[in-house]
């Protein structure tokens, strides 16, 4: 699956029709299935509630997400742009839930569900656990320079085709 | 006390909560575009039920309330979360309060999902598998 452009949630509900459809995600354990699903939705969830408008009508820094199916590996990458402001924090973010192991990343999931949800993030500190959760593997990621103030961010979460136990 | 029906949509549950027929039901898939106002209106009318149950001093009968997610979004886990502390609280009140926590054969993660919100409310589920 590959879609570039602008995010709203009639083009989310489109996208995960799209995915639940196809012949491949049907093929999937169900399990991974599930995971993937819910991944992707973290996603496009996010890129909806934080990417930064395009300064242009250039279309190479649009929004765009793929999931692809590789040996023993679903593949999801996004991009997006965001606000060169908000790279430190991201970072940071990743760079911490990276480190942590299973029983670690479980103690966060719960030190953060039981927050007030945000009323300016939605909650999506949660997701971003809920995705290295999922995954089991470190989410791969990087800041290109874009435009002034904007970087465009790219993120890969990787999920294990066979292995009903994530691993950490 | 009326009943608080909602249809379920491609993003959001079905929701059925109803003393009438002692009938408490969530089921679906649950991504809904504005979170606060579908599960504010749940959470609202729980309140409210638990108000009118402490008054009535009545703690006969059972509270049985079923959570049946096909899936939910990181959002609705923090909603889903504020339902299990209403819940926890009736039961600390001495109700019969008995969660349904229903998940798919081989769907692992919904079941362990299950198991951190009973833990973190510290209110027992009853956990029911489904069958393919």
């Amino acid at each position: 699956m590959f879609y570039s452009g602008p995010l709203d949630y009639k083009q989310i509900d489109t996208l995960l029709v799209q995915l639940r459809e196809s012949g491949k995600f049907q093929d999937l354990k169900k399990i991974t299935g599930k995971r993937v699903y819910s991944v992707l939705v973290e996603c496009l969830e996010n890129i909806m509630n934080h990417s930064a408008a395009c300064p242009s009508d250039d279309k190479t820094y649009q929004p765009q997400v793929s999931v692809g199916d590789y040996d023993d590996m679903i593949i999801i990458n996004t991009s997006n742009l965001i606000d060169e402001n908000k790279t430190e924090k991201i970072d940071h973010c990743l760079k911490k839930l990276n480190s942590l192991n299973s029983n670690e990343l479980a103690e966060l999931y719960e030190e953060n569900i039981t927050k007030k949800l945000d009323k300016n993030t939605n909650g999506s500190g949660l997701g971003c656990i809920l995705m290295r959760r999922k995954s089991g593997h470190k989410l791969l990621y990087s800041f290109k320079n874009a435009y002034n103030d904007l970087v465009y961010f790219e993120i890969r979460i990787s999920i294990d085709k066979y292995h009903e136990k994530v691993n950490y | 006390m009326r009943k608080l029906i909602i249809d379920p949509t491609v993003n959001s549950p079905n929701v059925i909560l109803d003393p009438d027929t002692n009938v408490f039901e969530i089921k679906g898939e649950s991504r809904p575009p504005d979170i606060r106002e579908f599960y504010g209106q749940i959470i609202s009318w729980l309140e409210e039920f638990s108000k009118d149950r402490l008054l009535s001093k009545d703690r006969s009968g059972s509270i049985p309330f079923d959570f049946d997610f096909e899936y939910f979004n990181s959002s609705s886990g923090k909603m889903i979360l504020d339902i299990c502390k209403i819940l926890a609280h009736l039961r600390s009140e001495g109700f019969n309060v008995e969660v349904n926590w229903h998940y798919e054969e081989d769907d692992i993660d919904m079941l362990e999902a299950g198991k951190e919100m009973s833990k973190i409310v510290r209110l027992p589920f009853e956990y029911c598998q489904k069958m393919n």
